[in-house]
């Protein structure tokens, strides 16, 4: 259906090809108003559709935790997964837009995972059931995630018409299309984007066991 | 009427009863709540077993899912839609903890796989509600129902990493469960739903009948209590306890234990102890009718003695040798049966006898005579019947006084009773009146022992140093002869003994016809009571002539009574009559006020009279006598000096003492005293000085005689001279000739009565008289002046 959408928009982005460079700058705030950080926004162009990119990105485990929690990429870029954490991963993804499965080792680099379609991939570690990561995979160049204030900005958006998407973890509208056609031009103003969201999930307190654990780490027995 | 004994059998039983019954229920409510109560732990005990086995069970559940859940392979499946290898995974782990069934769910709560039918509502999780709790709480477990059936269910999501689906596991509580938690806890245990129609369905251990009654008595929206309740099924009543079980109402447990079964230790005990009660209750009885009769029996025993006593028999005895109260009272009412025969032996006697000297009185006298005269008159036996009365017993009373009188009558009465046969009966009938009967006697024999007793009774009475001659007159009446009944016969003795007083003979048998003359006498002197009432009585004046000058300076007052049938009735008549009846005192006050009227007109007439009264010797006796005539002397006018009062020598004699003492006092009234009928009565000398007289009056049978008899004329004579040396004058009564009035003139008599001079005549006659005798005296003496 989307190559079917692609096509018809063939004539538009010769037109937009033509047309000059604009920087895009948004903002996207929670339903308090508060600057949410991890927010994607890509911009797919209406005329011609974007090469993908052979580009290469980096999704690591780090404290027990997937980072960045959000990972964009441009679709048929190659993702690695290094292991910066002294214990074993088993990192897996069931999401239609990626499936795979790595058994993380430390210092044995794992194969990288090209994610060559577009979608949203939700990352899970079957030893740690608590990490949870993302990778959202774009079919354009141009995407941004937000700050921590919530700001983003997409530098040298070509002149044209766009549609806009929107995507956030704790989207409490998921299901909602979000997307929205617009044009870009020197002229276009930095907008604004509100997304209700879940409160994140309880930060898991380590559990007595884990402590023990932890304390056993900084002074293992027979170290002193 | 309830009697004495069963009233204390019923309050004895009534104590006991109150003691016992109270008790009985006490402790049979005491056991009974106490059983209840242990049954009512028990119950408690067996559900907190319940629902520990609803716990562990849940635990189980939730281990199983949760290992589910977490399996990689099983979340791979799910996430990636491998329908084959998700339902082989739940028949894998089902199995091992034999898990009713077991299911997956999608994020909108849709089962996507499931090992058994779960009758899903068509687009509606049968777990939605539970999925807000999910989040919160990871893994959640409740009891619901598929239908009718309910289940406990835990359901766990599935993440990869994020929730992806649902992952549930658990048992139908169907009856199988029941029985095995009937087998754990010993209760009987019902799983209840109630669907939206409102129907209760039960999966059950109960038997069939039973269910459908709790299916009935089961409300589902009554609150659960902590305790239990009772609950009735089918005539057996059910200690009930109710777990409500699940989030939404209408899913309960039932724990139920039938009381009966727990009572049943309790119930050989009540059993027991009403067999006690009711065995105390019975030797309760036995005791109270025991004491009962202990009590009433003795006083049912009094009772009959005293209805034997009531009919007069006091021979009966108790004679009760109790020690105790009922002792007592026999020998007290023993003792006053004894003290009440002797009363009435006393006042029996006293009834019938005569106090005084102790012989039988007038009512024995009565039942006598009715005794004699019983039966047919051909078998009764003659008898006679003596009315004795002593003479002058009134003057002796009076004169000696009662106690002398009364000894008298003793011994007239012992001698008497000395003299008669054994079957001859003495009483004495009141006052100085004797009664004898002699069973058998005829005239003969009557008359004999009449003899006998005036002999007896006529000794001389020696009582202390006084010697009295008793004299009694004696009349006799007999039966058939003289009457045929007790009242004739004693009225013709009496009749008899009051011809013999008259008579001044000792003894006198009835003659025929006196009865009629006693009757007479009866008649008379009621008719006198009323006669001056009537105007019947009339003075009649007879002239005193003083003997020097033939002067009529006085005139002596008689009675006179005009009886409207029976004409002029003689005073010798009817004095003693008006004497013996009590009425003389009334003629005596009509004659002197009569008299003294009569006096004030002669006075006023200028014929200067006085006059003579008669009095009887019971005026004498008592009364106010002397304040009458002063009275009258008052009232007229009368100068006292021309009144004289006439006094038999008897009457003075008879009571001397009080006659004096009246005399005296009359005599201070100024009024003259005579003795009339002097020389009939046995005055001495001695008695005559003391006593307070003016004049004598001879008696008239001495006077009438003397002219023919020498004797008279001696006594005649010799009491002028006894007067007149007593400084008394002397009137003479009964002149009759003129000889005996020269041979007065010769003793130097002071005056003279008698027909001679005049017979005694009316007031206006005697006016006359007075004026011509009078007049021829003046007459005469003017002649003998003259020549």
């Amino acid at each position: 259906m989307n190559t079917i959408r692609w096509l018809l928009a063939l004539p538009f982005l010769v037109l937009a090809v033509a047309a000059r460079a604009a920087p895009f700058e948004a903002r996207v705030v929670d339903g308090a108003g508060a600057g949410l950080a991890d927010a994607v926004l890509w911009l797919t162009p209406s005329a011609a559709r974007p090469a993908a990119a052979a580009a290469s990105a980096s999704m690591d485990q780090r404290g027990l935790q997937f980072v960045p929690h959000v990972l964009v990429v441009q679709r048929s870029t190659t993702v690695s997964f290094p292991n910066s954490d002294q214990v074993r991963h088993h990192v897996y993804s069931f999401s239609p837009a990626k499936k795979f499965e790595l058994r993380l080792y430390k210092s044995i680099p794992a194969e990288p995972v090209v994610f060559d379609k577009a979608g949203i991939a939700t990352l899970g570690c079957n030893i740690h059931d608590w990490m949870l990561g993302y990778v959202v995979v774009v079919d354009t160049p141009y995407f941004a995630k937000t700050d921590d204030s919530g700001r983003l900005k997409i530098d040298e958006v070509p002149a044209g018409e766009y549609r806009l998407d929107l995507w956030h973890p704790r989207d409490l509208d998921a299901g909602t299309d979000r997307s929205e056609v617009i044009r870009i031009d020197a002229a276009t103003p930095a907008r604004v984007f509100t997304i209700r969201t879940r409160p994140p999930p309880p930060v898991t307190p380590p559990t007595e066991l884990e402590q023990k654990f932890r304390a056993y780490r900084k002074a293992p027995p027979g170290d002193a | 009427m309830r009697s004495f004994r069963t009233r204390l059998i019923l309050l004895l039983l009534a104590l006991v009863g109150a003691i016992q019954f109270p008790t009985f229920v006490a402790v049979y409510f005491a056991t009974r709540g106490n059983a209840l109560d242990q049954a009512d732990q028990r119950l408690d005990v067996g559900a907190r077993v319940f629902q520990r086995l609803l716990a562990s069970r849940e635990a189980q559940l939730r281990d199983a899912v949760r290992v589910i859940a977490a399996d990689f392979g099983f979340r791979e499946a799910v996430a990636t839609g491998d329908e084959a290898t998700v339902q082989s995974v739940l028949f894998n782990h089902g199995a091992r903890i034999n898990a009713g069934f077991a299911v997956t769910l999608d994020l909108k709560g849709q089962i996507t796989t499931s090992t058994v039918d779960l009758h899903a509502m068509p687009g509606q999780s049968p777990f939605s509600s539970l999925f807000a709790r999910a989040d919160r709480e990871g893994v959640v477990s409740t009891v619901d129902r598929s239908g009718a059936e309910p289940y406990q269910i835990v359901l766990a999501p599935v993440r990869a990493p994020q929730r992806i689906g649902w992952v549930g596991m658990g048992f139908g509580m169907d009856q199988a469960l029941a029985a095995e938690f009937k087998a754990l806890t010993g209760l009987e245990v019902t799983f209840a739903t109630t669907d939206t129609a409102n129907r209760v369905h039960l999966y059950s251990t109960l038997a069939e009948s039973v269910q459908e009654a709790l299916a009935t008595a089961f409300d589902p929206a009554a609150p659960a209590s902590a305790r239990s309740m009772s609950m009735s099924l089918l005539g057996e009543d059910y200690l009930t306890h109710v777990i409500p079980l699940g989030d939404s109402t209408g899913i309960e447990a039932i724990l139920q234990t039938r009381e009966a079964e727990v009572l049943k230790p309790y119930a050989i005990l009540n059993r027991q102890l009403l067999a006690i009660s009711t065995l105390s209750f019975l030797a309760s009885l036995v005791g109270a009718w025991l004491l009962a009769r202990g009590v009433t029996r003795p006083v049912q025993e009094l009772a009959v003695a005293a209805n034997r006593v009531e009919r007069g028999d006091y021979l009966g005895s108790l004679a009760s040798h109790r020690a105790d109260e009922f002792g007592q009272l026999a020998r007290a009412f023993d003792g006053m049966q004894r003290g009440i025969a002797e009363r009435e032996r006393r006042i029996s006697h006293l009834a019938y006898h005569d106090a005084l000297t102790g012989l039988p009185n007038r009512i024995s006298i009565d039942r006598l005579l009715s005794q004699l005269l019983a039966g047919p008159s051909a078998s009764r036996a003659p008898f006679a019947v003596l009315m004795v009365d002593v003479n002058r017993f009134k003057e002796i009373n009076d004169t000696l006084g009662h106690p002398i009188g009364d000894r008298l009558l003793v011994s007239i009465g012992q001698r008497m009773r000395a003299m008669v046969r054994t079957e001859d009966v003495v009483a004495r009938l009141g006052g100085d009146e004797f009664l004898v009967v002699l069973p058998g006697a005829d005239e003969s024999l009557a008359a004999e022992l009449a003899a006998t007793l005036v002999a007896a009774v006529t000794e001389p009475v020696q009582l202390d140093s006084m010697k009295l001659y008793p004299e009694i007159s004696l009349g006799i009446a007999l039966y058939p002869g003289h009457a045929d009944t007790a009242e004739d016969l004693l009225r013709r003795a009496d009749i008899a003994m009051y011809d013999a007083k008259q008579a001044q003979i000792a003894v006198s048998f009835y003659s025929s016809g006196r009865d009629a003359l006693h009757l007479r006498r009866l008649s008379l002197i009621n008719d006198l009571r009323r006669a001056t009432e009537n105007d019947q009585l009339s003075v009649y004046y007879q002239p005193k002539m003083s003997l020097d000058d033939e002067c009529i300076a006085h005139v002596e007052a008689l009675v006179r009574w005009q009886h409207p049938v029976e004409g002029a009735i003689s005073p010798e008549e009817f004095i003693p009559l008006a004497e013996h009846a009590g009425s003389i005192r009334q003629i005596t006050r009509w004659m002197l006020r009569t008299v003294i009227r009569q006096c004030r007109t002669w006075h006023d007439q200028g014929h200067r009279v006085g006059v003579s009264i008669n009095i009887s010797a019971m005026d004498l006796a008592a009364g106010d006598l002397p304040s009458t005539v002063r009275a009258l002397l008052d009232e007229f006018g009368i100068d006292a000096a021309s009144v004289v009062l006439e006094v038999t020598e008897s009457a003075v004699m008879r009571d001397s003492a009080i006659a004096l003492d009246m005399l005296g006092r009359l005599k201070e009234c100024g009024v003259r005293l005579a003795i009339d009928d002097f020389g009939t009565g046995y005055s001495s000398l001695s008695h005559l000085k003391r006593m307070p007289v003016d004049e004598l009056k001879i008696d008239k049978s001495f006077v009438m005689g003397m002219a023919d008899d020498s004797d008279d004329a001696t006594i005649v004579r010799a009491t002028i001279e006894l007067g007149h040396s007593m400084g008394l004058s002397v009137v003479a009564e009964g002149v009759e000739n003129s000889r005996s009035l020269r041979m007065l003139e010769d003793y130097r008599c002071d005056m003279a009565q008698g027909y001679l001079i005049s017979r005694p005549v009316p007031a206006a006659e005697l006016t006359a008289l007075l004026v011509a005798h009078n007049g021829m005296l003046a007459a005469r003496s003017k002649s003998k002046v003259t020549p």
